[in-house]
């Protein structure tokens, strides 16, 4: 199954083949799961949004004209939901919250990273604005999107996503710098 | 801080490794997605989404999260009406034409079994927030299943 493209996988699910479906909920079940977390969604919330994109593509298995283009249905299938889902809740959606996170230890989620540079990215990620934390993190995602998937995604044009990856990018670095000088202890 | 002195690719790359440690998809989510393919087993006419009071904005801007939600789905002749209360987990539901049948409720929560009265109206207790489909049996054999939708 490893070795099958996404059409194959669609086509062989459209077909009735559970491992096929399977198969497809393994491959981009991580990254359905990114997008949804890109929104800054609770863990209930997310659950919900990435478990409705599921049975949408479930409805729409025959009806998916370029399964190439999969991983883009997943991830724009996935915002609508996270907007819908919002609405219905009165959740606040992309909320700002910045603050020093060298006055404090490492989450237990930090905790779980086990080598110090990615722990270290982590907790300087926690530091930024909300559109760097969205955008970065939807640059994170295997398999890679593709800008104009994350232009659809963020709402953003395609051209501001260079620049504002690049901007991200050095506040990120910074935030890193900061937080390796304040946990040496200096 | 040599050691952080590096490229954007590589803090990309730490950060992507960093994000699937810290927050991995939940197991139950991929379980229930693999779970789900067994609706598409039910041999039914799919009844679509016609209204949804969530699409509705209020003059003013403003929803409330306390009013009830209202949806509509509709499958040839058949137009269902349900109406879930967030607060009291109840969902009442009614078709017309009016006629009796039994519906399946399959949410997040579970899934359970009820019928309906003469009139062609069911209440259900206890329906919790989250992806929601009911499928209709009617007496004279005919099966009608709704497209999922978010409560």
């Amino acid at each position: 199954m490893e070795a099958l493209t996404h059409g194959d996988l669609l086509m062989l699910a459209a077909e009735g083949d559970r491992r096929a479906w399977d198969a497809l909920v393994e491959r981009f079940g991580q990254m359905v799961w990114s997008v949804a977390r890109s929104f800054r969604l609770d863990d209930a919330t997310a659950k919900d949004v990435t478990q409705t994109v599921w049975l949408k593509l479930i409805e729409n298995l025959e009806s998916i004209k370029d399964p190439e283009r999969l991983p883009g249905w997943l991830a724009t299938t996935c915002r609508r939901e996270a907007l819908k889902v919002a609405k219905t809740r009165d959740r606040v959606l992309l909320t700002d919250f910045e603050y020093d996170v060298a006055d404090r230890g490492p989450s237990v989620e930090e905790m779980l990273i086990d080598d110090e540079e990615s722990r270290t990215v982590v907790r300087a990620f926690a530091t930024l604005d909300t559109v760097c934390h969205q955008l970065l993190r939807l640059l994170t995602i295997e398999p890679a999107l593709s800008y104009e998937e994350i232009s659809e995604i963020t709402g953003r044009p395609i051209g501001s996503l260079g620049p504002t990856r690049a901007r991200c990018l050095e506040k990120l670095k910074a935030a890193i710098s900061r937080i390796s000088q304040g946990t040496d202890g200096s | 801080m040599s050691e952080f002195n590096m490229q954007d690719e590589k803090v990309l790359e730490a950060l992507g490794r960093g994000l699937e440690q810290s927050d991995p998809v939940p197991e139950d989510v991929i379980e229930f997605a693999k779970a789900s393919y067994t609706w598409r087993d039910i041999d039914a006419e799919l009844a679509e989404l016609e209204f949804d009071s969530v699409d509705q904005e209020a003059p003013n801007g403003v929803r409330s999260s306390a009013t009830a939600r209202l949806i509509s789905f509709q499958a040839g002749q058949w137009m269902l009406d349900i109406e879930f209360d967030p607060t009291s987990g109840r969902l009442m539901g009614a078709i017309s034409p009016q006629t009796r049948y039994t519906v399946d409720v399959h949410s997040a929560g579970g899934f359970f079994t009820t019928e309906s009265d003469d009139l062609g109206r069911f209440q259900a207790e206890g329906v919790v927030s989250g992806p929601l489909s009911m499928v209709l049996r009617f007496e004279g054999g005919q099966t009608i299943k709704t497209q999922w939708v978010v409560l």
